[in-house]
């Protein structure tokens, strides 16, 4: 029984999903969420460990298609466009949703090289001056550049972590995307490095539709401004950030979120 | 821990380093300590042994090798206006030189000038296939033929044999009395390393062999390389996971392990019936290896993959790379150190494989370099075995010459390989 | 209601309740005593109701302490925070109700003949009012009861009432003896005074229907 606050839909809903179900083999991983994701809002997925937001997020672009026991049901529509449908390639879509992951993982590769392979690959950008504006503009937008500038051909695992992540980051917005997909993306860094990830997260999102996946409560409550907590496959509840964390409806979310839970 | 085993800090007989240093505390860490140490020793004289024996093999090689890049020779002056040998640029360099020079009597004019320098004796025992080294001499300076000129001839086997104190009583006096005269000597013999195969052991060299090998392998690298990483990168990242890809893994980890003599059967077999005319050519033999060295490159290429962290094909999948560009953007460079690897070790195999190239008949007397891929050759390992089995004393050092050049090919070849491999390693 | 997974959060929260029960009880008691010194002329009595505000004092600057660190280390969410910053105002909210005890304690001695007082006899039912709200509320704050807090609210409606009748009954009082006017005009005061407990008790029971639901009680009740 999903709580779902007034005022939740959205007609220009940037992602919609519909009774989506995941299962790995025989297990009920996910099981019937629907969700409209806003692209004017910070959207945070919270819940226990286990409780399938990882695995839920990852249906956004499909990367559970790399999982061979994964199967995944029910509709989920970028811009109205079904991703599961005959006209989407997983390519493209993956080029328009982009993924910050946890424990961030840049290429082996020199920071430019970092940044430039995806313009390359998807052809957004061919010739050496048109790659060095994108890197430029994805690292300043990362708030990486003035840190790398005068090193770009370092190798981008030379960084610190939290250099890493701002770089994956930069990566992501370097093939220009409409989504940001981020997967407990300061989980691994120190507070300091976790703050100017949250500070970035704010920048962003006037920009990008963002959706954060954080196992904790007061990251969730800091930059998202939708919150949606997940329970054993199922989503409780879903409303505005404030909401949730001074006066949610469910008592389970209630339970989680003061610290009753377990 | 009960208190009443701890000895109090005031105690007469407490332990000066505290009061937890007990008698039993002492003793386990004695016997950890000796532990300790005895795993070290064993360790070091592990490897102080595998040392020693390695330098003891090489030193033996190379002591005996030494001698094998020099050959016994004789001193002739030959004076060619008084020879009735005549020639000049034109004819002394063409191709027709070694028949014409034949016909005019070179060998006898030799003869001649060795029977009143040296005495007759001596004279007979000067190789007959010397004038050849004269030809040679005469077609790299012309010039030569309007003058006199000492050579250094190589002599017969025996009496080789003779000047290193082995053999006929008689060769071995006469050998004495030329060396005295200086006119006898052994000197470094670098057409060792341009001459192929011969039946006296003055005149052999390794150049044919060792072109035959570097053909083979050529062969080999060209066909495993690629079929080994194609391969790997299947079964790896785009084969279903079942039963059958099971069987197929089972099955190259076994081939791996196969007797190489297996697969010379198997060229016997299959490639000589399919080219019967390219018999010991390094086409074959190339073929033949590469069949063993295959499932050694898939293997290690394999593991390789395996090793590369899915945090990188996460990614690189996640910024839009389609499969195939995940894995020859990403995973392949990063595997490529391993592959590197695994090839080394399966040429380096392959290099010194004789059993498999003697079935498909590379075992024959080569005497002139193969031309090319479809011509007879034989292999180094090859001509080490032919050559420890002649019975003519000289063909000793050969031999260790010859493995001192097969080693020292290893080696460039590895060099090579583990160059690549430093060149390609990235750090993740 | 289940525990905190964090045991520490739970005691941190017993004992806010508790420093709050205790500033409540303590509340009720200088009501009632403060009525009593000052319909008896029991200036000991008086006197002690005075120094116990002290008391009050301490332990509304424990209160503000604890909230602050239970705010600082638990990071308490949706009703735990409300719990909390709802202690934090009550525990200012009982600190005057005490002072205005205290107040009524001080004009003891400045009544004089009791025996007479017709207008003396009407303030004790009036105080015994306004401390059952306090208690009351202080009820529903420890069970989170919404309800209950209501209630109170709604009981201003009566001590309101009785502070007027009080009014006009001392105004008359004083018009007809003149000579009473100053100890009567310091019953006005000690009316007034029971009056503001009241309120105060109703701005308790608001905050209390906020911590319970989170959200204030609906306009009519006020």
């Amino acid at each position: 029984m999903t709580v779902i606050h007034p005022n939740m839909a959205d007609e220009n809903a940037k992602i919609r999903a519909r009774d989506v179900c995941v299962f790995y083999g025989d297990k009920k991983a996910i099981d019937h969420v629907s969700i409209d994701i806003s692209p004017n809002y910070v959207t945070a997925f919270i819940g226990p460990s286990g409780c399938g937001k990882s695995t839920f997020l990852r249906c956004f672009n499909r990367m559970n298609d790399t999982i061979g026991a994964a199967k995944v049901t029910g509709l989920i529509e970028l811009d109205g466009e079904d991703i599961h449908g005959s006209r989407m390639d997983v390519v493209q879509l993956r080029a328009r949703v982009g993924m910050v992951f946890q424990k961030p993982n840049p290429f082996p590769k020199s920071i430019y090289e970092n940044i430039a392979y995806g313009p390359k690959i998807h052809g957004l950008a061919e010739k050496k001056a048109d790659l060095d504006i994108v890197v430029e503009r994805s690292l300043t937008r990362a708030g990486l550049w003035d840190e790398v500038k005068d090193r770009l051909e370092d190798s981008g695992t030379a960084l610190s972590g939290g250099q890493q992540q701002r770089l994956c980051i930069a990566r992501a917005i370097a093939v220009d995307p409409e989504v940001i997909l981020m997967d407990e993306p300061a989980s691994a860094l120190d507070p300091i490095a976790t703050a100017k990830i949250e500070e970035l997260i704010d920048e962003l999102s006037g920009r990008y539709a963002i959706v954060i996946v954080t196992h904790s409560m007061q990251q969730a409550a800091r930059v998202s401004q939708r919150t949606a907590f997940f329970h054993l496959g199922k989503m409780v509840e879903y409303g505005p950030t404030s909401e949730i964390f001074t006066n949610p409806i469910e008592e389970r979310t209630k339970d989680y979120i003061t610290g009753r839970y377990g | 821990m009960s208190s009443s085993v701890l000895p109090r800090a005031d105690d007469a007989g407490a332990h000066p380093l505290g009061p937890t240093r007990t008698p039993a505390f002492e003793a386990r860490l004695a016997k950890r300590y000796r532990a300790e140490r005895n795993f070290r020793l064993v360790g070091m004289s592990a490897v102080i042994f595998s040392v020693a024996v390695l330098v003891f093999l090489l030193g033996n090689m190379l002591i005996n090798g030494i001698a094998g890049f020099q050959r016994a020779e004789m001193e002739v002056t030959i004076d060619f206006p008084a020879s009735g040998v005549s020639g000049d640029a034109v004819s002394l360099t063409a191709p027709s030189a070694m028949q014409t020079l034949e016909m005019q009597g070179l060998p006898d004019v030799i003869l001649f000038f060795a029977e009143s320098q040296v005495g007759k004796d001596a004279a007979e025992q000067i190789s007959s296939d010397a004038w050849r080294d004269v030809a040679a001499a005469l077609a790299d300076d012309p010039d030569l033929i309007t003058r006199s000129a000492t050579f250094r001839l190589p002599t017969s086997s025996a009496l080789a044999s003779g000047l290193q104190g082995e053999g006929a009583p008689e060769m071995q006096a006469l050998a004495q009395k030329l060396a005295n005269e200086g006119k006898l000597a052994r000197n470094w013999d670098w057409g060792f390393l341009s001459r192929s195969d011969a039946t006296s052991p003055q005149a052999v060299g390794i150049w044919g062999a060792l072109k035959g090998s570097m053909l083979t392998m050529l062969v080999t690298l060209v066909l495993a390389f690629p079929i080994g990483v194609l391969s790997a990168l299947y079964l790896e990242e785009y084969a279903p996971r079942n039963r059958w890809t099971d069987i197929i893994e089972v099955s190259i980890s076994n081939l791996a392990a196969v007797p190489s003599i297996i697969f010379g059967l198997l060229g016997l077999a299959v490639f000589l019936a399919l080219f019967p005319g390219l018999r010991s050519a390094p086409l074959i033999g190339g073929m033949t290896l590469a069949l063993m060295t295959m499932p050694v490159i898939v293997i290690s290429g394999r593991n390789a993959i395996k090793a590369v962290p899915p945090s990188i094909r996460d990614g690189a999948l996640a910024i839009g790379a389609s499969p195939v560009q995940v894995v020859f953007h990403h995973v392949l460079p990063l595997a490529l150190p391993g592959m590197l690897t695994g090839t080394i070790i399966g040429m380096a195999r392959a290099l010194g494989e004789t059993a498999p190239l003697l079935l498909i008949g590379m075992r024959i007397f080569v005497a002139t370099p193969p031309e090319g891929f479809a011509s007879p050759a034989t292999v180094l390992p090859m001509q080490i075995f032919l050559w420890s089995d002649e019975i003519d004393r000289g063909f000793v050092e050969r031999t260790s010459a010859a493995i001192i050049v097969l080693l020292v090919f290893l080696l460039t070849m590895n060099g090579l390989a583990i160059y690549l491999r430093n060149k390609f390693e990235k750090r993740w | 209601m289940a525990e905190h997974t964090v045991k520490a959060f739970d005691e941190d929260i017993t004992r806010l309740r508790g420093l709050i029960a205790e500033m409540g009880g303590l509340a009720e008691v200088a009501i009632a005593e403060s009525l009593d010194a000052l319909v008896r002329g029991d200036e000991a009595l008086a006197e002690s109701v005075v120094l116990r505000d002290k008391r009050m004092d301490a332990l509304e600057m424990e209160v503000d302490k604890l909230a602050v660190r239970i705010i600082a280390l638990r990071a308490p969410m949706a009703d735990d925070l409300r719990e909390v910053i709802a202690a934090l105002k009550i525990a200012g909210v009982l600190e005057r109700i005490g002072d205005y005890s205290k107040n009524i304690a001080k004009r003891t001695g400045m009544i004089e003949g009791r025996a007479r007082f017709e207008p003396l006899t009407l303030l004790p039912t009036m105080g015994e009012l306004a401390g059952e709200m306090v208690h009351d509320v202080l009820t529903a704050y420890a069970a989170r009861d919404p309800d209950l807090a209501r209630e109170v609210i709604a009981t201003d409606a009566k001590v309101d009432g009785f502070y007027n009748s009080i009014f006009r009954n001392l105004v008359s009082y004083m018009v007809e003896n003149p000579s009473t006017i100053s100890s009567a005009a310091q019953l006005l005061f000690v009316a007034r005074n029971i009056e503001r407990i009241g309120d105060h008790a109703t701005n308790v029971a608001e905050m209390v229907h906020f911590a319970a639901t989170g959200a204030y009680p609906p306009e009519g009740d006020r």
